[in-house]
Formats: C-alpha cells, sequence, structure tokens
C-alpha cells in the first residue's frame, strides 16, 4: 500500500519536473528564436532577394560591392566550404524545395552535374559580355553556368634553395626524373583542384586537347585513364609525395629541412604564399602544359522570372571589369590571384601572362562523373 | 444511454493516466532527432522518396555500401572504434585505479587534465598533432627526426592514438565513479579467501563490469561516429573510415544520399551490441545498491621511488599526448610562415593574431564569428542540460526492462549519428515544401541551429548525467513532499543541490562542445552568421592557414576563460552547502 | 573439522594514518583453537587490528605472528592471500556477481578438491548453515541476514587455522542477529579454528568469547576472560563500556582486603566497594555501579539511600527501572520483578562486589 503511494507520488512529481523542463526547452528555442534571428534587412520594397552559395575568398566583398552599386536587388551570401554548399543543395533538392539561387565554387565538374540533374537554369548569360579566349573555352554551350575567372593546376611550384644543382624539367613527362621522393602533389579526394589536374593529365596522354577532341568517345576516354593511371603509378615509383590539400603541401616546400622540393598543385596558392612573404624562395614554373581551372556560377531552376532576371544582372557585374576587379581586390594574396575571362583586365602583378601558362580547358561533362572513379583508384593505388 | 454517459469518467481516467510529459518529451526528441534522422535513413532503401533516385524500394544500395571502398570503410571504422574502444577503457581504469586506489601524485591534477582533454575536439588534436610532427614543425625544431612518426601518423595509427585521447577522458570519469562507489571489501574478500592478484581482478572486474562496459560504449560510439580525425587523416591514406565513406558519398557529384544513408545506419546500429552486453552483464542487478554503504578504501602504497616513477611517467606520457600537441599549436601559431621552422630560421611574430582583428576581406573577423559562437553556446547549453537532465532523470527513473533499454539503445545511437547525417536530415525534413512553406520555415535560421546543436549533444550529456541523476535518492524527494514542500521546492531543495555543480559542469562541456562544432555548424549554416568553427575551418585551408591556427588558440583560450569564469561563479553565487553536497554527486 | 588451529602473537603493533595512531603498541598472545572477541567503541583501532591480521592492511611497526609463521615484521609483510585465514565482512562482502554456491565454494577453488567433493562440501556447508535452498540465488536477491550466513559458509569453508569476524552482526537486526550469533558461536568452535571476532557490543562479546581484548584509543587496556573483565574491570574506561547502572562521586574513608569503604553525599551509611585497582583512603574517586549490584526495596527496609522512581519499562520476565538520587544522579536499568510506579520512593540496596571504586582521571 504505502509502496504503490509512494511510487504514484514521485511519479507524479517525476513528470512534472519533466513538462516543466520540456516547457524550458520550448521556451529555450522561442526565446533563441526572437533573440538570435538575423534581423531582416530594411530595404525598399521592390527588391529582388537572392540567395548565393559561395566558397570563393572574395565573394563577401564582391557581394557587398554589387548590392552597393544598386539597389533592386539584394543579395545575401551563404559563404561555406564547397563540400558543404553542395551538400546544403543536394539536400534541397531532395527535399523538393530547394532554396538555393545562385552558386559560385571552383571547378566546373560540379556546376556540369547541375545541369545534366536538372538543377540549374540554363541560359544564364547576360548580353555584352565581353569574353577572352580563354573564358569562350570554359563556357559551356547551353550556358548552364559561366566562367568568372581562372587559375591553373598542374604548374610546377618549387623551391629555389632545395633545387639548386636539380634540373627542372620542362614537361610534365620529364616530372619523373626529379629526384627521388622530391615530388609532391594534392590528394583529389580532398583538394578540389587536384581532380581537373589529374584528369587533364590523362586527357593530355590521349590528346584531347583541341576543342575539337574535347567530345570523346569511350575508348579513347578508356585508354586516356589508362595512361594517366601508368603515368601517376611511375611518379609514385619516384616518390611521389601525396598531402591532404594545397597548404600541408606548401608547407612540406617551406619547412627546414624541407621533404618537398617541388610540388605540381593549383599555382594561384604558391603565388599567395610568396606574395604573403611566408615564402621568400618559392617559385613556379609552367611546364609543356597545365589545366584551366575556371571558378563558375550556376543558377537554380527553380528562381522565380524575378530571380533569374537578377541573377543575370549580378553574373554581368561579375563579368564586367569592375567586378573581375573587385574579385581580384576580395582576396588579393588568396582567391584574388585568377587570370580575368573578360577582355581588358589584368591579372595581378606577379602573374604572368596565360599564355604562358599553356592551360587547356577540359570537358567538365565527360570527366566530372568519372571523379569518384578515379579519386578511388588514386586513394587505393597512389597515396601511400 | 447509460453506457454513454459512463464513458466520459473512463475517457477522464484514461486520459489521466497519459504521460502527458513523456508525450511532450517524445514530440521534442522526435523533432530534435528522430524525424530528421529517420527520413535521412529512409534514403537507404527508398531513394524515390527523396528524389534521389527512381525506385520507391531497393536493396542496391545496402549491397553497394557493404562491398568496395565503402565496405572496407565500415570493416575499418569497426576494427578502429573497437580497438579505440578497448584502449580508452584500459588506460582510463588504469588512470582511475591510480587516482583513486594508490598513493600516485597529482590525483586532482590528472582530474583537471581530463577536462582539459575534454574541451579539445578531434580536429583541433589533428592540427596540433601535424604541427608537431610533420617535418618541419616543431619536433623537427626541437631536432628530433619524425618522419617515420610521420608515416605512421597518417594512417590507423594516428587515428587511433587521436580518438584513444579524445575518448579517454568520457572513460575515465565513468570508471572512477564506479570505483569510488566500490569499496575495496571486495578485493578484501578475495584476497583473505586466498585469491592471487590474477584471480583477485577476475572475480572484482564483473562487478565493476558495467562501469567498464558503459565506458567502453561511449567510447566506441564517440569513436565510430567521430568525423574529424577520418576526414584529416584517414583520407591521405588508403584507410578509409565510415564517416569518412559516409562524406564522401554525401558531397560526391552527384550526392549518394541513399549509400550515405546506408552507412548511417551502420554506425548507428553498431551501438546496439555494446549496449545489450552491458544489459547482459548487469541483468537487471544494481550493482550500486550493493556499493552504496561501503567504507573506507585502502590505497595501494607504492614504495617511494616507485611512486615518483609511476607519477612521472603518468604524466610524461599524458603530457606527451595531450599537451604537446597543443603547445605545438601555440607555438606554430606565433610564426610567420606555413611551417615552424623554415630555411630562413624561425620567424616569430604576432602577425597572424594582428591579422584576426584586421583580417584580409575574404576572412571574417574573430570578434564576429566569436559572438555568433558564444550567443549559440549560450543557448544550446542551457537547452542541453535541460533536456539531458530530463532525459537522464526518466532514465534512471525506469529500472529495468524494455522501455529503459530502449531509450538507452535510442540515446548512444543518437552520440553515433555523424553531425553532417544529423544536418543534412535537417535539411531534408524541415525544407520539406510542406513544411517550409505551410507551417514554418527554418532553414538557415538560427532556432534550427540551435535545435541541430542541442540534438548533437543531449544525448551525451544525458548519459553523463545518468549516474548523478541516479544517485539522488527518492526519499530525499519524498522527505521534502512529506514536510509540505511544493513541487519547485522539492526539485530546488532536494534535487538541484545536489545536482548543481554536475549540471553547472554539464552546461559547460556543452557550451565549449557548441563552439567547437564543425558539422553541423556547416550544414546549417545561417548565412552572414559564420560561427568560429566554420570560420577557422575555411581559413585553414587557405594560405591563410597561420591566421585558422592562431584563432584555433584564441578559440581554446576563451573556453578555458569561460569555464574558469563560470565555475567561479558558481563558487560566489552558491550557497557553501550545495558545493560540499554537489562534490558527492558529480561527474568528478 | 580438519584444520589446525593456528596461535596467533602480536608484538608491539602500532598503525598510523599519518598523524593518527590507529594502533599503538599492542601485544597480544591467543592461544590456538580459542574464541577471542576484541571489544571497542569505533575508532577504538579493533577494525585496524583485525585488518592487519588478515594482510589487508600494512602496520607501521611490530611483528605479527600465526602460527610459526612470523606474517608481519620490519622487511617481512605477508599478502592477504597467503596467510591461510578467511574472514567474515561486516558488509558482506559477497561477490554480486556470483552465485551464492559460487561465493562460498570460491575458497575451495584453490585446492585441489574436485569439482564434485567441493558442490558436496558446498551443499554441506549451506546446509549447516541454514541457506542450502539458496544456493543458486544471487547475493541481492537475499535478506542480509542470509547474506552473512553465506558469508560465514564462505569462510568456514576455506577450511582454514583462523577465522576472522569483522562485526558481522551490526548491519543485522535484533532477531537475527541472535540467531546468527549462535550459529557463529557453535559452526566456528566446531570448525576448531582460532577465532577473533571484533565488536562494539559488549553482550555481544560476553556471549561468544573464550577471552575479550578491550581496545581504546588504539591500545589494549584489558585482555582477560569476559568474567574478569566485568567483574574487575581493568580501567573506568572498561567499565563504562562493558555496562554499568550509573556513577556516583564518592570519597573513601577507608580499604581493608580489596575492598573499601566509601562514603557518597546522600547516603548517611557508608557503602562497600571493590577496589579491582588500587584504592587509598581519604581520596575522592569515583564509584562505578553494574546494573546486577542494584535493587530496590519499599522505603523503610534496611537500606538507607532513597530514591524517587523516574521511570519503569515492563521487559517481559519484569521491570527496569530508573530511578533518581538527587535531582540529576541516576542509576538505570535496575531489574525488579516487582513494579515500582513512577513518582514512588524506593529504597535502594548496592551489592558491594559489583561495584567499582576507582580513581577517574
Amino acid at each position: 500500500m504505502t509502496n504503490t503511494t509512494n511510487q504514484k507520488g514521485s511519479f507524479g512529481f517525476r513528470s512534472m519536473t519533466s513538462a516543466f523542463g520540456v516547457s524550458i526547452i520550448a521556451a529555450t528555442i522561442v526565446v533563441a528564436s526572437a533573440g538570435a534571428v538575423p534581423v531582416a534587412h530594411s530595404t525598399p520594397k521592390p527588391v529582388v532577394q537572392l540567395k548565393l552559395y559561395s566558397a570563393q575568398g572574395y565573394d563577401s566583398y564582391v557581394v557587398d560591392a554589387f548590392n552597393a552599386s544598386q539597389s533592386a536587388i539584394h543579395v545575401t551570401l551563404n559563404d561555406n566550404s564547397t563540400g558543404t554548399l553542395l551538400t546544403q543543395i543536394a539536400a534541397e533538392q531532395a527535399s523538393g524545395n530547394p532554396v538555393w539561387n545562385m552558386m559560385w565554387a571552383d571547378g566546373a565538374t560540379w556546376a556540369a552535374q547541375f545541369d545534366k540533374a536538372g538543377w540549374s537554369h540554363k541560359n544564364i548569360l547576360p548580353a555584352g559580355v565581353n569574353f577572352n579566349a580563354a573564358g569562350l573555352q570554359n563556357l559551356p554551350s547551353n550556358k548552364s553556368f559561366v566562367p568568372t575567372g581562372l587559375t591553373v593546376t598542374g604548374g610546377l611550384c618549387y623551391d629555389t634553395a632545395s633545387t639548386q644543382g636539380v634540373t627542372l624539367p620542362s614537361t610534365f613527362a620529364g616530372l619523373v626524373n626529379l629526384p627521388q621522393g622530391s615530388l609532391g602533389m594534392n590528394n583529389p579526394s580532398r583538394s578540389g583542384p587536384t581532380f581537373p589536374l589529374i584528369a587533364g593529365q590523362m586527357a593530355h596522354l590521349e590528346g584531347l586537347v583541341s576543342s575539337t577532341t574535347r567530345s570523346a568517345n569511350a575508348a579513347q576516354i578508356a585508354a586516356a585513364i589508362a595512361k594517366g593511371k601508368n603515368f601517376l603509378l611511375a611518379l609514385k615509383a619516384k616518390g611521389l609525395q601525396v598531402h591532404n590539400t594545397n597548404g600541408p603541401t606548401l608547407g612540406a616546400l617551406e619547412s627546414n629541412p624541407s621533404t618537398l622540393s617541388a610540388a605540381t598543385i593549383q599555382t594561384s596558392a604558391c603565388y599567395g604564399d610568396i606574395a604573403a612573404g611566408y615564402w621568400p624562395t618559392g617559385a613556379v614554373k609552367y611546364l609543356d602544359y597545365s589545366v584551366a581551372l575556371p571558378s563558375t556560377i550556376a543558377v537554380s531552376k527553380d528562381v522565380t522570372p524575378a530571380q533569374y532576371a537578377a541573377a543575370k544582372t549580378f553574373v554581368a557585374y561579375v563579368l564586367s571589369v569592375t567586378g573581375q576587379h573587385a574579385m581580384q581586390d576580395g582576396d588579393p594574396q588568396g582567391d584574388g590571384l585568377f587570370w580575368p575571362v573578360i577582355n581588358g583586365v589584368s591579372p595581378e602583378a606577379g602573374l604572368p601572362s596565360y599564355s604562358e601558362t599553356h592551360a587547356y580547358a577540359i570537358n567538365p561533362y565527360i570527366w566530372g562523373p568519372l571523379q569518384n572513379d578515379i579519386d578511388t583508384w588514386f586513394t587505393n593505388n597512389i597515396i601511400y | 444511454m447509460k453506457d454513454s454517459v459512463s464513458l466520459i469518467p473512463v475517457l477522464r481516467k484514461t486520459l489521466g493516466r497519459v504521460r502527458w510529459s513523456g508525450i511532450v518529451l517524445w514530440v521534442v526528441l522526435s523533432l530534435l532527432v528522430i524525424v530528421p534522422v529517420t527520413i535521412f535513413l529512409a534514403a537507404a532503401i527508398s531513394p524515390r522518396l527523396l528524389r534521389v533516385g527512381p525506385q520507391w524500394f531497393t536493396l542496391h544500395s545496402v549491397y553497394e555500401a557493404f562491398t568496395g571502398y565503402t565496405g572496407r570503410g565500415i570493416i575499418n571504422s569497426l576494427w578502429v572504434s573497437t580497438t579505440v574502444a578497448l584502449l580508452a577503457t584500459t588506460s582510463a581504469t588504469t588512470l582511475a585505479w591510480l587516482v583513486t586506489r594508490t598513493n600516485f601524485y597529482g590525483g586532482r591534477f590528472l582530474g583537471a587534465m581530463m577536462w582539459v582533454l575534454l574541451l579539445i575536439p578531434t580536429w583541433m588534436m589533428t592540427v596540433g598533432w601535424s604541427n608537431l610532427i610533420t617535418p618541419g614543425e616543431l619536433a623537427t625544431a626541437l631536432g628530433i627526426n619524425t618522419t617515420q612518426i610521420f608515416h605512421a601518423f597518417y594512417g590507423p595509427g594516428g587515428i587511433i592514438l587521436i580518438l584513444t585521447t579524445a575518448a579517454l577522458p568520457f572513460c575515465y570519469f565513468v570508471v572512477s565513479a564506479g570505483l569510488r562507489g566500490l569499496g575495496s571489501e571486495f578485493e578484501d574478500a578475495a584476497r583473505v579467501h586466498g585469491a592471487g592478484a590474477s584471480r583477485m581482478l577476475r572475480t572484482v572486474l564483473p562487478i565493476v563490469a558495467p562501469a567498464l562496459l558503459s565506458a567502453f560504449a561511449i567510447a566506441f560510439a564517440e569513436s565510430i561516429s567521430d568525423f574529424g580525425v577520418a576526414f584529416t587523416l584517414g583520407a591521405n591514406t588508403h584507410f578509409p573510415m565510415a564517416t569518412f565513406t559516409l562524406y564522401n558519398a554525401i558531397t560526391e557529384n552527384p550526392a549518394n544520399f541513399s549509400v550515405a544513408a546506408v552507412i548511417a545506419g551502420v554506425l548507428i546500429l553498431c551501438t546496439v551490441p555494446p549496449i545489450l552486453a552491458q544489459a547482459r552483464v548487469t541483468r537487471g542487478r544494481s550493482y550500486a545498491v550493493l556499493s552504496a554503504r561501503t567504507r573506507s578504501v585502502r590505497r595501494y602504497q607504492f614504495q617511494p621511488l616507485t611512486r615518483v616513477l609511476v607519477s612521472v611517467s603518468t604524466f610524461a606520457l599524458l603530457t606527451l599526448v595531450a599537451v604537446m600537441p597543443m603547445v605545438a599549436a601555440v607555438a606554430t601559431s606565433f610564426t610567420r610562415t606555413i611551417s615552424f621552422e623554415t630555411r630562413t630560421g624561425i620567424h616569430w611574430s604576432t602577425f597572424s593574431y594582428r591579422q584576426i582583428f584586421h583580417p584580409p576581406p575574404s576572412i571574417t573577423s574573430l570578434g564576429n564569428a566569436l559572438g555568433i559562437s558564444n550567443q549559440l553556446g549560450v543557448y544550446v547549453a542551457t537547452g542541453t542540460v535541460i533536456l539531458g537532465y530530463v532525459l537522464a532523470k526518466r532514465l534512471a527513473a525506469t529500472r529495468g526492462g524494455w522501455s529503459q533499454r530502449i531509450a538507452d539503445i535510442f540515446l548512444l545511437g543518437s552520440v553515433a549519428i555523424p553531425g553532417v547525417v544529423l544536418g543534412v536530415g535537417y535539411i531534408l525534413f524541415y525544407n520539406q515544401a510542406i513544411i517550409a512553406r505551410h507551417v514554418v520555415s527554418l532553414y538557415q535560421t538560427m532556432p534550427l541551429l540551435i535545435m541541430g546543436l542541442i540534438a548533437a549533444a543531449a544525448p551525451g550529456q544525458a548519459r553523463l548525467l545518468m549516474g548523478p541523476v541516479a544517485q539522488i535518492q527518492a526519499s530525499m524527494a519524498e522527505a521534502a513532499r512529506v514536510h509540505g514542500a511544493k513541487r519547485f521546492r522539492t526539485w530546488r531543495t532536494a534535487s538541484l543541490p545536489v545536482l548543481s555543480r554536475t549540471l553547472t559542469w554539464a552546461w559547460v562541456l556543452t557550451f565549449t562542445k557548441t563552439i567547437a562544432e564543425l558539422a553541423v555548424a556547416q550544414m546549417l549554416l545561417v548565412p552572414g552568421h559564420e560561427p568560429v568553427s566554420v570560420m577557422i575551418e575555411t581559413t585553414l585551408g587557405t594560405v591563410f592557414a597561420p591566421i585558422g591556427t592562431a584563432a584555433t588558440v584564441l578559440v581554446l583560450a576563451e573556453m578555458l576563460g569561460v569555464i574558469v569564469l563560470v565555475l567561479g561563479l558558481y563558487r560566489v553565487l552558491t550557497p557553501k552547502g550545495w558545493r560540499r553536497i554537489g562534490e558527492v554527486g558529480s561527474l568528478r | 573439522m580438519t584444520a589446525e588451529a593456528i596461535g596467533v602473537h602480536l608484538h608491539q603493533l602500532t598503525k598510523s594514518f599519518g598523524e593518527k595512531r590507529a594502533l599503538d603498541d599492542v601485544s597480544l598472545d591467543i592461544a590456538p583453537g580459542t574464541f577471542t572477541v576484541l571489544l571497542g567503541p569505533s575508532g577504538s583501532g579493533k577494525t585496524t587490528l583485525l585488518r592487519c591480521l588478515a594482510g589487508i592492511e600494512r602496520p607501521t611497526s611490530g611483528t605479527i605472528t600465526l602460527g610459526n609463521k612470523t606474517v608481519v615484521a620490519p622487511g617481512v609483510f605477508l599478502s592477504a592471500e597467503k596467510r591461510q585465514l578467511s574472514m567474515v565482512f561486516q558488509d558482506y562482502a559477497l561477490w554480486p556477481h556470483l552465485s551464492v554456491a559460487r561465493n562460498v565454494g570460491f575458497a575451495l577453488e584453490r585446492s585441489s578438491v574436485s569439482k564434485e567433493e567441493r558442490s558436496e562440501k558446498v551443499s554441506t556447508l549451506l546446509a549447516r548453515v541454514g541457506i542450502e535452498h539458496l544456493a543458486e540465488r544471487f547475493p541481492n536477491e537475499l535478506s542480509g541476514g542470509e547474506q552473512q550466513r553465506v558469508a560465514l559458509a564462505r569462510a568456514l569453508a576455506a577450511d582454514v587455522g583462523l577465522i576472522l569476524f569483522d562485526e558481522p552482526l551490526s548491519n543485522l537486526d535484533a532477531d537475527r542477529r541472535e540467531d546468527l550469533r549462535i550459529a557463529i558461536a557453535t559452526l566456528a568452535r566446531e570448525s576448531g579454528a582460532t577465532v577473533v571476532y571484533i565488536t562494539h557490543d559488549q553482550s555481544e562479546a560476553f556471549a561468544l568469547a573464550d577471552a575479550v581484548g578491550v581496545l581504546n584509543q588504539g591500545r589494549l587496556v584489558q585482555w582477560a576472560s569476559p568474567e574478569e573483565v566485568y567483574q574487575a574491570p581493568a580501567t573506568p574506561f572498561v567499565a563504562r563500556f562493558t555496562g554499568l547502572a550509573g556513577e556516583l562521586p564518592v570519597r573513601v574513608e577507608s580499604v581493608s582486603e580489596g575492598l573499601a569503604e566509601v562514603k557518597i553525599q546522600l547516603a548517611t551509611p557508608a557503602l562497600l566497594g571493590s577496589c579491582p585497582t588500587r584504592c587509598a583512603s581519604g581520596e575522592d574517586a569515583t564509584l562505578f555501579i553494574r546494573p546486577s549490584a542494584v535493587s530496590l526495596e519499599e522505603v523503610g527496609s534496611s537500606s538507607t539511600i532513597v530514591a524517587t522512581v523516574a521511570d519503569s519499562a515492563f521487559i517481559g520476565r519484569g521491570y527496569e527501572h530508573v530511578v533518581t538520587l538527587d535531582g540529576n544522579r541516576r542509576l538505570t536499568k535496575i531489574f525488579s520483578q516487582q513494579r515500582f510506579p513512577r513518582g514512588t520512593q524506593v529504597a535502594v540496596v548496592i551489592d558491594p562486589r559489583s561495584v567499582y571504586v576507582m580513581s577517574d582521571v
């Protein structure tokens, strides 16, 4: 009897505490939403809102400059890493309610996949863009994305002190002649610019480099992959070191004692370190070819007509002289170290002319879908 | 007619019996964890449901996940987590034994060290290690050739090392609480009846087995769901871990949510066996009751020289695995270069620190990011402590039986949910058109981010709080009620004083963990409100890595500052009696 | 049974915990096969002494010899498991994960006894302590008394020459305590082993012991037969700890043949009391009165000490009274077949054989 009463009593007590606790959680969430929700910008009525997902270093600077340049459109920025942004978009698409309006990141393979999946809007190129040759080379025919700048991956970054007495190769094939263990590169599973480099190597070895052979057949692709793998294995036999990303690879080049004397990576990272004063003995050499890495913008298929027009206005801004300068000024030692895609804008001081890089563009529609397989092969066979 | 009249009281009685608080709690849990995660997991067998494939039902992704690269990831994760859990439990038991049962020097200091270790997120630890042993970094500058260690580190060795250091404090607190509850009579009885050291151990270990298995289960769940280490160390070797292949499957182009869902499901299910093992060992019996009236504890007396040697070597080892990486991170943050020592020497500089507050345009100022993170930390810690307490109370109140086991499995399973899965699940659920357009649009707002962070933190906290909450004797609450106290006063007088210290620690711990949390923070980021962990992660991947390292150091300093502040306030604000009682029921 | 009882010899045993001396220079010789009870209040050092004997605690100095084996001496310390003894703990210390049978069989597992023999022995022992039906239960399914019976069976199973008991009855209620005390007294004696038993309960000590050692503040203050401890307490502490009706301040008038004639304030005639230690005439002293020394009579008979009944309690075979001598001095636990109601005047008669005169300094 007593027991029953006790249990009942404590049960009541317990449930009340729980209810109390639960209501506090609810209250916390409510208070949090009241106190922490970003205050809506008090903007005039007809403003078109655009959500830009971007992983570019200069994005906030460019967005601020764009918002200040006109009053009809307001761009808000989701500044995150490329992988996170792509996941967010994939999840939004899967939820049936995509909220992204524009995506801006390095590389074109993601944009090609968006196009294939039917997520992005075609014909987003505004009228009057004065593309240069390199820009045009990276523009897809259906204009489902546009290049906004170019960097180059596959140049040779090296340390002048630790390569004293070493004859640096002048071709990619010559990389195998470097001293044992002195060459490094990045891991394509971790470093965005590295898969395009590997794909570019493969394509080049099979001769798929001119604009006419960019659309290759399956046999050509298979042959290119086989040759590329053999080349990477040959580099591995010469002690190729693989680091996660540009940072650790550069660290290995710059440290004392250095564990690397040269690396084939995205050259803008090398320029960045040299310009920032981190690496006084750093230098960059271009070989017989390198791979162009465009930064690209895509626009969601689910935007309203007004947003579509606004997005084209934003793209037009980015592809204007003012916009390209804003990109340079927004991250002068990082992503700002790019080659412009329009005529009339020079790259930052310290960058050679684009033609010196011998860069060529790969076809993202062909190579994008191959990335997972090639990355996995690389992980299993090349990484130590 | 007559029947329908008598139906009303019956109905009222039935409704009165329904545990409304329980329903509210399960609704909260459903919204926080169950529904978003279940929706994500559904993709494993029903891609069509999530518009990621044509089939309503298929087992293809299950097959895919268990073969090839992803299959190896699952196997690697399983054996690595098992190894980590074993190592962490063994080391924690050894440390706990040294502190509670021998004349070991510096027990309190060791406890403090465990707390510090608990605060350091695995990614920070990884940054520290690479600042220490990468050739050209601190160890090189100290004249140590680390090439071999460096290569061994990038692979299972490094992963196991970091995960073990990360799991160690959890295990230490659980096991030392168990050892404290256990008097030395059981050992004495065994020895008096002729058991030698090994037989004595075999006799007494099963008595602490629930604590050991609990430690094992927590270490296992934390390790198998850890993403920071798998991402940084596993990716650079042909040693895939499940969390990494899961992340790859999510971020690859096109995203493979179905395979990711299978892997996530496997990770969550993996936590079931340790719990069942624990339940089997306990077999419904509570050892705590038996050990409640234990008296003096006899400490093993090391000879003076052995005592010094054991103490010094323990601290040396802990310093090596926990302090040195942090020292390396701090040292590196005071140079201008990516490597600690360059060909032109070591360039000491406060450049990176100055840059934090006057950053280049591409980097968010640390001040803003910390502000956001602190704000998040306060809300999330408060919400988590309350929810964790309520959960712990339920778990401690229901003795034995299936309901407790299910709740237990749910909690530990939730610990094993990788943050990225929670984040994606949140987008999949809260961004559904029907919810976002017709109910409430929470995606990319602070409330949803706060909910996500609470969901990530609460299960672990609830499990940590369970021990102290279970210690509160029901009779204390009953005594308060018998003497006329109302419900709140009962809680205030009987429970709060006993738990105040524990709850304070849980709050501080959640606060710091929230500041360091990355996966949920990235996925549910509110545009324009970058928390500090996202800012650091973005910076570490660029040429501004030294700024990221400097920011890491400042954030760690801020965390310690908050701990000192909160504990200082606790000392000042609480009655003396609370603090004294608190020591009994606390995690320490 | 088969065990060879061993003698226990302690010599100048001291154990300090930091500043505090828990055991202070204790020497003791316990004859083989005897039942010794160490009696003392909490903090007297009895538990420490027992734990030193068991090998759980390492003494600071002194020697311990068990049989012909020196187990503690300078540079010598034989650990518990090598001492060939067994022990019953205050908190039972049954291993919660082992069944009753396995708990009891624990000590047998080390010997070369076959499995069948072992289980037979376990059943026999369980039957002897009266819990054979509980063999397959787990400790948490048993009552306190049953648990302590398991612990007793476990201690007996070891078949050793020395069994230690650490306040085995203190966690039990009164009925169980009596039953188990009898079980311990008979079974432990039957086993033939030497027994060292500690308690803070004097009646338990007197009921069980062949010899009693009284400990106070780490020192052994008396070591004698139960009768001697009761009838000739060595110190006021022993007298008090072994049960008094009350104490009265007195002045010693004269001493002869171990008896002192003393005067108390209230009584006109002098009283007699024994002198277990030393009495000197003319000194102030204290009269220690055992309950058995006091009887009550109607006022007007032989005695001239008159008191007021403060309380009378029916205890079945008669009444226990509390009387007040002069407003604040009380004598308690005074037995009488007859009931004297509260508030009545009674004459107090005191038997000098159970009254001790000692100077209480």
